[in-house]
């Protein structure tokens, strides 16, 4: 139907937000960062030229790692049915969901130097690679996995009665077909590790990535134009990478087509394979937030329990630049909702125009964001709206921003998969197009609707790069408030960090049980 | 009001759904567009609903013209082939859609719904989920929501498609039976030339993006126009032109009814192979006296003895099972 002014018409608001919010603010750094001093200062010092080196040696490695640890589970996921396993997919969810520093206090918990283990790996490469593997491993074996069960169960048959044996089946066919699925997941893994910054700033800060660099340089140094140098440098390495996984998308999702053939049980071999599997997944994921409740409530080198943190978190404010608890959660819960409600608006008029109004070559601006880190998203900010950055307004766009990629990658499949007829009937039955939206539309989109609130409210609750740059202390939300406790000394301030950090795991946590709930996929991430 | 296609065309990229394509619809009759697959017979459909506009061509109605008309201004009912029932809403809901839009006061509404579930059989089945009825079911129910604000036009696109034999030939029918007595205007695709007899009144034969052939359905079935349409239409014994000679027919393609040909008179044939389909016989014959052979199709019944291969037989070939085609 040619009847697209509704959706071009939210097309453009949408498209104005990001070019607002997004693409201005990025042009002013590249502006900033066309200045002589700014470039002298960072590339006439061969310490950035060494933080870059090892910004991208300790990514390249951390996907390495990953695809290391995640292909066999991703070819036992994509292979097998088992009991357990839709359990297991929403296990895989909590390093996507779980507050970057959430996750880094887990591991500080459990290997850090009041650790329950004992050992302290605080400030080293291995750490900082077993928190990237955490976070990735699941993104390898959903992405992997998943396009494995959708797409090689006949082809594997065809290959059994052809002959092959079951290992010869898993060279012969899997892994080939794997192939471009699993460049794609490394894809992904390599961005994420090289924009790597809550896990680096919280577990290993001698060890500064780029990103980190680019804090430092804001936040502390004031030296912007340095900054926006680094954050030219960084972009150009993500940008090449993110566009290598957009054309590797594109070629998934049209072998993705067809199949839906149940999954086999697996055998003795495979049920060992499987268990052993199963057992390294549920201590990657669950051992660093297990020692996290557990040190909350058992601070080390005490027998009993204590809520010694949890006391001095409800004994609140104390001075001006240190914010209360209960003000960091209510912030946070404010600029979640707030969140929740600006990018699911945003993101589903993003995906009504590219979808209903045929603006194809708007789809991949969706991953625009997720591209530039949020680090470089705050500085930005910073740079082109100085007096709105540091309001809450400039926060509540920030985190929009960072939340955009995944309400937009959950509902443009969602809407894509609407059968036209539905649309089409609803027009010869007399409703226009926004009777359309409001009547049929919407209404079928709802489990996608709330799938992407969910993750919205998830990312919001978590936001640690962009927050941490803008904000103000009375502003302050739960993650920059723990980061804030964990840079204070004595065991006190640790104990209240670590309580802090239970409340936002189960604040997420909440969020999650609702996107577990809604039963949607959660999209092309 | 009739419906008027002026010179319709459409292309898609490179492909010509459509070329020229007029065709006007009395009221109150069922007109077949009947075609196989990739004939164009689904984008007339959806240029008539509005859901595609025409690149050339004007569509009128009675007076009106509504060529650039969206399908929401349209009043027309549409059937689809796989119904598209609204998940989110159920019998009722999906029913009472189009009243809703027309902000019909509820009790209104809920009256209208009862009603049209009457008519298509489904009493009661207000509150039903649509997902929860059977192929059939849905079908009555997306024939009722089409019907909800008496459209001026129905057009239905291969509504029975997705049925299985039996169900769709006792729906034919009922169909036939519902859309005579309601008196409305229908446009019905189909690449089911059995269906397309037994519903429309009239029937269009399409063929690459045209109409080949249009009239009553009796006349259609009868004198297929070229040896297309006759093949297409199911027969079988088309000869081109000097293919077959005897006497007092013309010299150009013609098409023989083997369903007037019985196997009981005069002129010599030989049998020269014998197949089974199911319950009937196939028989190929050999007549030398033409010069040429045909298929002959029929029930054990019709044949004087058990035949086999190279049994002589004796044809009764009347003048009326010749039909005259047009070279194609």
């Amino acid at each position: 139907m040619r009847d697209q002014t509704l959706a071009h018409g939210l097309g453009l608001l949408a498209v104005a937000f990001l070019a607002v919010f997004f693409l201005f603010p990025l042009a002013a750094i590249v502006a900033r960062s066309a200045d002589v001093e700014g470039l002298l200062a960072v590339l006439g010092n061969p310490y950035y030229w060494g933080r870059f080196g090892f910004t991208l040696a300790q990514a390249l490695l951390s996907t390495a790692l990953t695809v290391l640890f995640g292909l066999p589970g991703a070819l036992l996921f994509g292979r097998y049915d088992f009991a357990g396993k839709r359990l297991l997919r929403s296990a895989f969810t909590v390093p996507f969901v779980m507050p970057t520093v959430v996750a880094a206090i887990g591991f500080l918990a459990l290997v850090g130097p009041r650790g329950v283990l004992g050992l302290d790996l605080r400030g080293t490469l291995t750490l900082i690679l077993l928190a990237h593997v955490f976070y990735n491993y699941p993104v390898v074996v959903r992405v992997v996995g998943s396009y494995l069960e959708a797409t090689a169960p006949r082809l594997r048959d065809a290959s059994a009665v052809l002959g092959a044996t079951s290992w010869r089946t898993i060279w012969r066919i899997d892994l080939p077909l794997a192939a471009p699925a699993l460049a794609a997941a490394a894809a992904l893994v390599f961005v994420f590790t090289f924009t790597s910054f809550g896990v680096i700033l919280i577990l290993a800060p001698g060890l500064p990535t780029v990103e980190v660099e680019i804090y430092r340089l804001t936040a502390r140094l004031l030296r912007l134009d340095a900054a926006a140098v680094l954050v030219i440098a960084q972009l150009l390495v993500v940008a090449l990478v993110s566009r290598f996984y957009v054309v590797l998308q594109s070629r998934l999702a049209v072998a993705m087509a067809g199949s839906g053939r149940p999954l086999p049980k697996p055998r003795t071999v495979a049920k060992v394979l499987l268990a052993l599997q199963l057992t390294f997944a549920a201590v990657l994921v669950l051992s660093p937030l297990v020692a996290l409740t557990v040190q909350a409530f058992w601070p080390s080198g005490q027998g009993e329990p204590s809520l010694a943190g949890f006391r001095a978190l409800a004994q609140g404010q104390r001075t001006a630049t240190f914010t209360g608890a209960g003000a960091a959660v209510s912030n946070s819960l404010l600029f979640a909702a707030g969140t929740m409600v600006a990018a699911v608006a945003l993101g589903f008029a993003f995906a009504y125009a590219v979808v209903r109004g045929g603006w194809r070559w708007l789809d991949e601006a969706s991953l625009l964001p997720l591209a530039a880190s949020a680090v470089t998203l705050g500085l930005g900010y910073l740079l082109a709206f100085p007096r709105l950055a540091t309001s809450p307004w400039g926060l509540l766009c920030a985190h929009t921003l960072v939340a955009f990629p995944f309400v937009a990658r959950a509902l443009l499949p969602a809407l894509r998969a609407l059968p036209a007829s539905l649309t089409e009937a609803a027009a010869t039955l007399g409703a226009g197009s926004r009777s359309r939206l409001l009547r049929v539309e919407l209404p079928l989109l709802r489990p996608s609707l709330t799938t992407a609130a969910a993750f919205a409210f998830a990312v919001s609750m978590g936001e640690f790069g962009a927050t941490l740059v803008i904000t103000r202390p009375e502003f302050a939300t739960i993650p920059v408030a723990i980061f804030d406790r964990l840079g204070r000394p004595g065991a006190l301030s640790y104990a209240s960090a670590l309580a802090l950090a239970v409340i936002l795991m189960a604040v997420t946590a909440l969020a999650m049980m609702v996107l577990e709930r809604s039963g949607a996929s959660s999209g092309e991430l | 009001m009739t419906l008027r296609l002026v010179d319709l065309s459409k292309r898609f990229g490179s492909i010509r759904a459509l070329e020229a394509v007029s065709l006007e619809l009395p009221q109150r009759q069922t007109v077949a567009l009947l075609g196989p697959s990739g004939c164009g017979k689904s984008t007339l459909l959806r240029l008539v609903a509005g859901l595609e506009h025409p690149d050339r061509g004007r569509i009128v109605h009675g007076e009106r013209e509504i060529t650039g008309l969206p399908p929401q201004k349209r009043a027309m009912g549409v059937v689809f082939q796989d119904y598209a029932l609204f998940p989110h809403l159920d019998v009722a809901g999906n029913i009472g859609f189009s009243l809703v839009e027309q902000r019909r006061p509820a009790a209104e509404v809920r009256g209208r719904v009862a009603e049209l579930l009457e008519v298509v059989g489904l009493a009661g089945y207000e509150r039903r989920r649509v997902f929860e009825l059977s192929g059939g079911q849905q079908q009555r129910v997306a024939l009722a929501r089409a019907l909800a604000v008496e459209p001026s036009l129905l057009l239905l696109d291969e509504p029975l498609s997705n049925l299985d034999a039996e169900l769709r030939q006792s729906l034919q029918l009922e169909l036939r039976t519902l859309l005579a007595d309601l008196g409305v205007t229908a446009l019905y695709v189909t690449h089911d030339q059995a269906e397309a007899f037994a519903i429309a009144e009239r029937v269009a034969l399409m063929k690459a993006g045209r109409i080949v052939q249009l009239g009553p359905s009796d006349e259609v079935l009868a004198r297929p126009r070229d040896a297309w349409s006759a093949r297409f239409l199911g027969y079988r014994n088309i000869f081109g032109r000097g293919e077959v000679s005897a006497p007092g027919l013309g010299p150009g393609p013609l098409l023989l009814r083997d369903d007037l040909v019985s196997l009981t008179g005069g002129l010599p044939a030989r049998v020269e192979a014998v197949e089974r389909a199911g319950h009937r016989l196939r028989l190929t014959l050999v007549v030398p006296s033409w010069g040429a052979g045909l298929t002959w199709e029929g029930y054990r019944r019709e044949l004087p003895s058990d035949p086999s291969a190279g049994d002589e037989v004796g044809l009764d070939v009347p003048a009326s099972a010749w039909v005259e085609l047009e070279d194609s």
